[in-house]
């Protein structure tokens, strides 16, 4: 079948990015390569989109008289339109050709991702080439066929993760263009194994200049570190970066990556900028801005906040006819755009050229009208021009950040769902494989998308690049165990599940998979058979809980401030802090009960163990740990929650999915930010996380600070 | 602000009966290497072992000098002497100060940085009796001839060239070795754990740090030292062992969480014990950054790149540090640990530098202008010898199908042979780090060792390496249509050898070893591929396996379930997991994998003789091997061998 059409629109029912509004705005200049009116975004709470040009005024025409000519590493440009890195394998070959084509004829300039030339792409003089983890299909003379040459270290939809092309997948065009047999698994590392750390970088730089002569770029993800990998990658030589955000696009990534580490592009860009100017190193350094770029509005507000060039992937695939069904690594895409490459459903070039095309154009023509609007004749002069903007409804700290000017606004926390409807289906696939699971393109997750529900939700995880590798966890060790009261107890991850009023049902199958994945369970009673792995409060467990303070019993606080009074009692190995006890933010309580305790210089004499009935996955749990927990205590909820309506059939194995999943999330997490050993490394350790417009005053009590500060 | 950076380090401590060693060979050992940093920060510690009562406090202070100088008496120090120097923006205040007790001076040092830092107004640097530090911003060379370092001489130094990926450029705070009384650190790497030491620092009451691993590497250090624990426990401490080897005990276990290092490090420390001087080298446990190990008549050296070690000595015996690993040697007691098997570190090979003739003589030719060199030369010969090779980078890099045989005498920096499609690389001494990556075809040599990550992504022709080779060798080999890689090592590997490995073949011969010539994680991730190691090799090191206790745990739960019978789980109990999965059958093993392993599994490993097609396939490339090396190698093959495979076939 060949696909020369769009497709009707889903009605969409979750939270989406990508809203029918912005896929019709970007159809409308893939059918007409004309200017339209652009999208309002109006409930979107990404921070970009809280950020407004001041004085711009709204006409619009087909002939606008602003220049964009732009030059990277000195290749004219005509518009400053970078076609981002979609690799050839990731996409099913004729989107690629359509990309690398249309680049040359609106030049502008098309990645082509890792995976091999496609030699029809090959042909396509505007395209930068890339060296990856796992040299798919290099050779010299595929580093030579682009104007440049793109070293791929992360990517804005999984910072810290590598690839993984399941055999089914290469078929006989991937086996030729990645040059590996047939039927093979491709991986790509997580890290590249020859770069880890900044002069690693620099001498690969300096190779690949040696062999071609090509400027070299370096594409990452926006992480915490973001500013000084900046400055170490242009200080290596590099002629410019790719820094790629949260909520970027993927084929395939495990969804608790994508949705809980890295930050966002605008965060990231405007930090980036500014660093390197202070290092003196912004002169002749290009900035490619990537993720969530969706139309000439956020472009020219990422130019304004300090990029040279933005780069759109997500948003060339929906001008081919992406309907955003989130489902690429499944192979089956009805658009053609990224299902198996097996001839029986193909994109038609011509279509996906003219729709490029058109797109480009029209998004081009669209950047020009909002110069002329903010009365500015050149792309240039809109460069790093932040004082055009003006922010509503950010904290005060990112504005710092941003460097611009706003009203501030402190937001509470705390507003939306729970237990959202994607939640309960991430949860239900985790029961189902016993593995992290893999979704695709961006994600939709809090607090840019989804309603932040929690103060976690506010909260982002490193990604490791250029400065540390990033670990793989299922290919080296990662040691997520946790040793509890005073060392005498062992969990093989730092999650506890409780089955207090449980029916038999959840309890037993929890109970048992706590035993067969040494975690523990808590409970007031400790069953027969099953004291190796019980919390409870008769005395016959491994660990013992109170209400009341005694020698050996971890106590359930009532206060903060109960919890540090009885730290002069003899004999208490940890406290409870049980949010529906206390009334407080968890999140706070934890942080604020670790840092006492530090400051009275006994805090390693302590366990303290975070318990909610409102917690809902791993990545709760190792923000919590995060904050200074040792261990946090889930309600079995959780896994009536992850069955849903559906049959309660096989609860023993999910049950111990359940577990085991968390463990493989915890280990994924904890690799991506270049970590081995999690207890020692991950325990109250803050600076991991960043905090992305949460509230100032609570950020600064729980120690944590904003995405982009230095 | 925090302010993660790259860099080379370099230490060296004499030997008991030796002189004192010369500022100025230090300032050449680490100034040949200034290329892995830059002109953002260099220093030096130099130890003179002294065991007078009196303390050299030295501190930056962009004030007024006053201020500090009476600062310092308001916290209860005698100032006997003082030099300021001034430097750019800051003052280099040095005062010379007697004490009544250490413990008052370290309470005053932590108050002074506390106030100076709030700011960032200042900085106390270096605080020691034996140990003084001389730190600043640019290369070593600027600020060794700022110092009169090349004057100097001392019983141990460190050395340091920083690449910053960020920190205001324009002031020495940076600079690197960090101190903390008698303890200088120089460190190359960027550990993740960094917030977490932080946070153990913050419970002993420090605060206010300039920001960068390597100071808190310095603190974590002196606080287990001063906790009481020996200098090597203090090590093993910081070295984060892994919990399965129980190298530490739980309860030390537990109560030093966050004191730990994680992520990519190699570290130098210096350690003035108030009787003696010791030089400690430290590497992470996956081996991220380079760790070389030299000994000769006079000193102990650790280096990142073995060119610093070749300059002190060329005759050096010269070794890696294990994954993991960690070398002592203290002036008094000579080596506590060599951080690797002595019976390996005997087997390292000592490079030659000058054949008889020669058509290039390297020593004169920076590594940018060596490949210029060869390809002008190349014009009428196409057999080149280059002599002298001492670190050069990137050989080959931008001729692969230029089909030269080039004959390399001397040690070979990084990236050797990268992409190489024709030529032929006969190397007479060792080679550095990323050598063959993405080769394609030809042939490289190697009459001496190679270090980390040889072959990575290689897909075509061979790669013969005489001795040694370390971490990491051979991943992500493949084939693909008619072309196969060979990779042969006649001496042992470290870690994750043929690691994500989809096609080729690794052969591992051990000559000259008793034990296994390979370290932990073999073929974890293999997709394809062969792996042929000499003898037997424990299945424990195949894969990623999961630890014993939760081996252990899981078994009785199957038990309890009835998914295995008790007999069952007896029989299992002491067998490694590999040999478990083989046993277990229907939904126990269904468990077993869900429990551990990935799609792609733990590869499969026989231990036999080689079979006849074998035999056929890999005598001609031993053969080959032999021709090149020298030696007898092909009687080898008759033995039994280990030999690894994807598991998804």
């Amino acid at each position: 079948m060949i696909i020369r059409n769009y497709i009707p629109l889903p009605k969409q029912t979750d939270s989406e990015f990508w809203t029918l509004e912005r896929i019709e705005h970007i159809r409308k200049l893939a059918i007409n390569g004309l200017p339209t009116e652009l999208p309002r975004n109006k409930n979107s709470l990404r921070i970009l989109d809280k950020i407004q040009f001041l004085n711009i005024a709204q006409d619009l025409t087909n002939n606008p008289k602003a220049n964009l000519q732009t030059y990277v590493a000195g290749i004219p440009m005509s518009s400053p339109l970078y076609l981002g890195d979609m690799s050839y394998g990731a996409l099913s070959g004729n989107p690629n050709i359509a990309i690398a084509k249309a680049a040359e004829l609106t030049e502008t300039l098309a990645g082509t991702g890792e995976g091999g030339l496609h030699p029809e792409v090959a042909k396509s003089k505007r395209i930068f080439v890339q060296w990856a983890s796992a040299r798919f299909g290099v050779d010299i003379d595929t580093l030579s066929s682009g104007l440049g040459i793109v070293i791929k270290i992360g990517q804005g939809a999984k910072p810290g993760i590598g690839g993984h092309l399941p055999g089914s997948k290469v078929t006989h065009p991937i086996s030729k263009a990645r040059r590996i047999p047939e039927g093979i698994d491709a991986i790509s590392p997580a890290p590249h194994h020859d770069i880890y750390s900044i002069e690693d970088l620099g001498q690969r730089i300096e190779a690949l200049k040696e062999a071609t002569g090509k400027p070299i770029f370096v594409k990452v993800a926006a992480t915490n570190y973001i500013p000084y990998i900046a400055s170490g990658v242009a200080r290596m030589g590099a002629s410019g970066i790719i820094i790629d955000g949260h909520g970027a696009g993927t084929g395939a990534t495990p969804e608790v990556i994508r949705d809980n580490l890295g930050i966002p592009t605008e965060l990231a860009v405007a930090s980036a900028d500014s660093t390197l100017k202070t290092e003196g190193l912004r002169e002749g350094f290009t900035i490619i801005a990537a993720g969530r770029v969706a139309d000439a509005l956020d472009a020219a507000k990422l130019i304004a906040l300090g990029a040279d060039v933005v780069s759109v992937g997500t948003a060339a695939l929906v001008a081919m006819g992406c309907v955003m069904v989130h489902k690429c690594h499944i192979g089956s895409c009805p658009t053609a755009l990224t299902n198996k490459i097996d001839g029986t459903r193909d994109l038609e070039v011509e279509f996906g050229v003219k729709s490029m095309v058109n797109f480009i154009r029209g998004f081009s023509l669209e950047l020009a009208n909002i110069l002329d609007n903010l009365g500015i004749s050149s792309i240039q002069e809109l460069h790093g021009k932040r004082d055009l903007l003006f922010a509503k409804g950010l904290s005060r700290d990112l504005i710092d950040i941003l460097g611009i000017r706003g009203e501030a606004e402190e937001i509470n926390p705390k507003m939306g769902e729970l237990w959202n409807k994607r939640r309960k289906f991430h949860l239900h696939e985790l029961i189902n494989l016993g593995e992290p699971v893999i979704t695709s393109m961006g994600s939709v997750a809090p607090p840019d998308v989804e309603t932040p529900a929690r103060i976690v939700d506010w909260l982002r995880v490193d990604g490791a690049q250029v400065t540390r590798p990033s670990i793989d966890p299922y290919r080296e060790e990662i040691d997520t165990s946790f040793l509890l009261n005073r060392g005498k107890v062992y969990l093989s991850l730092p999650v506890i599940f409780d089955i207090t009023g449980s029916p038999e049902e959840f309890s037993r199958p929890l109970r048992w998979a706590a035993l067969a994945l040494s975690s523990m369970i808590f409970s007031p009673e400790t069953p027969e058979g099953f004291e190796d792995v019980s919390f409870t409060s008769d005395g016959k467990g491994v660990m013992t809980w109170s209400y009341t303070p005694s020698e050996g019993k971890y106590v359930i606080a009532r206060s903060l401030e109960e919890a540090e009074s009885l730290s002069n009692e003899k004999g208490i190995p940890g406290f409870i802090l049980d949010e529906d006890i206390v009334g407080e933010d968890l999140e706070v309580l934890v942080s604020e009960l670790d840092t006492k305790l530090k400051d009275l210089g006994i805090r390693n004499k302590f366990d303290i163990i975070a318990k909610s009935s409102k917690l809902r996955d791993s990545a709760d749990v190792f923000k919590l740990v995060s904050l200074g927990s040792d261990a946090v205590i889930m309600p079995y909820k959780v896994l009536e929650i992850a069955i849903g309506e559906g049959s309660k059939r096989d609860l023993r194995e999910r049950a111990f999915n359940l577990i085991a999943g968390f463990k493989k999330e915890i280990a994924l997490m904890a690799g991506a930010a270049g970590m081995y050993g999690v207890q020692s490394s991950l325990t109250g350790n803050r600076e991991i996380l960043r905090a992305v417009n949460l509230n100032s005053y609570i950020a600064s009590k729980i120690r944590v600070r904003q995405a982009g500060s230095l | 602000m925090i302010s993660p950076s790259g860099c080379g380090v370099f230490g060296v401590l004499r030997k008991r009966n030796s002189g004192k060693i010369k500022g100025k060979l230090v300032v050449n050992a680490i100034d040949s290497v200034r290329y892995r940093g830059s002109d953002k920060g260099a220093g030096f510690a130099v130890f003179n072992l002294n065991r007078r009562n009196e303390y050299l406090v030295k501190a930056f202070y962009s004030g007024n000098s006053q201020e500090l100088e009476e600062e310092l008496r308001r916290q209860g120090l005698r100032i006997e002497d003082k030099s300021l120097k001034e430097i750019g923006e800051v003052c280099d205040c040095n005062f010379q100060i007697t004490i009544s007790s250490v413990a008052s001076l370290r309470k005053a040092v932590r108050n002074l940085n506390e106030i100076m830092w709030k700011d960032m107004e200042g900085r106390v640097y270096s605080v020691g009796r034996s140990l003084q530090v001389y730190k600043g911003v640019g290369y070593p060379s600027d600020i060794a001839s700022l110092y009169n370092v090349n004057e100097m001489d001392g019983d141990m130094w460190l050395a340091h060239t920083r690449q910053p990926t960020n920190s205001p450029g324009h002031y020495p705070y940076w600079s690197h070795p960090f101190s903390s009384f008698d303890i200088a650190i120089v460190h190359n790497g960027d550990v993740s754990s960094f917030g977490a030491n932080v946070e153990f620092l913050r419970s002993r009451g420090w605060e206010g740090f300039v920001g960068t691993d390597s100071e808190v590497m310095a603190f974590l250090f002196e606080e287990l030292i001063n906790d009481g624990l020996s200098v090597e426990e203090a090590v093993k401490m910081l070295l984060n062992p892994p919990r399965r080897q129980r190298i530490l005990s739980s309860h030390e276990d537990y109560l030093y969480r966050n004191a730990r290092l994680d992520g990519p490090f190699t570290a130098v420390i210096g350690y003035d014990s108030g009787d003696d001087l010791y030089l400690i080298g430290i590497a992470d446990r996956s081996k991220f950054r380079p760790a070389i190990i030299g000994e000769d008549e006079n000193n102990f050296y650790i280096a990142s790149e073995e060119t610093q070690i070749r300059l002190f000595n060329p005759k050096a015996k010269v070794w890696t540090l294990t994954p993991g690993g960690y070398f002592i040697a203290s002036l008094n007691r000579g080596v506590i640990s060599l951080g690797r098997d002595p019976e390996i570190v005997k087997n390292y090979s000592i490079p030659i530098f000058i054949p008889s003739n020669y058509d290039i003589d390297a020593s004169n030719v920076g590594y940018k202008d060596l490949n210029k060199e060869i390809l002008n030369f190349a014009k009428i010969k196409r057999d080149i010898t280059i002599a002298n090779v001492m670190g050069h980078r990137f050989i080959g890099i931008n001729f692969p199908r230029e089909g030269l045989t080039l004959r390399l005498y001397g040690i070979v920096g990084n990236a050797m042979a990268n992409l190489n499609e024709k030529n032929i690389f006969q190397v007479y001494g060792n080679v550095a780090d990323d050598c063959c990556d993405t080769m394609q075809g030809g042939k490289v040599v190697i009459h001496g060792d190679a270090r980390d990550v040889i072959g990575q992504a290689m897909q075509g022709g061979k790669v013969f390496v005489k001795g040694n080779s370390g971490n990491r060798v051979g991943i992500q080999m493949r084939e693909y249509q008619d072309r196969r890689p060979y990779l042969v090592i006649g001496g042992v590997t470290d870690d994750y050898l043929g690691e994500y490995m989809a096609g080729g073949v690794i052969l591992v011969l051990g000559k000259g070893v008793r034990r296994e010539p390979v370290g932990n994680f073999v073929g974890t991730g293999m997709v394809g591929g062969r792996i042929y190691i000499r003898g037997k090799v424990d299945p424990l090191k195949i894969g990623l396996q999961p630890n014993k206790y939760e081996l252990t745990r899981f078994l009785k739960a199957l038990v309890m379930e009835e998914l295995i019978t008790q007999e069952e789980y007896l029989e299992y109990i002491d067998r490694p997991y590999v040999e478990i999965m083989k046993r277990l059958q229907g939904e126990a093993k269904k468990y077993a994998r869900r429990m551990f392993e990935e799609k792609i599994g733990i590869p499969d490993y026989e231990y036999r003789e080689l079979n006849e097609g074998e035999i056929k396939e890999l005598m001609p490339i031993v053969e080959e091997f032999e021709a090149d090396i020298g030696g007898k190698y092909s009687d080898l093959l008759s033995e039994k061998f280990t030999i690894i495979s994807s598991s998804k076939k």
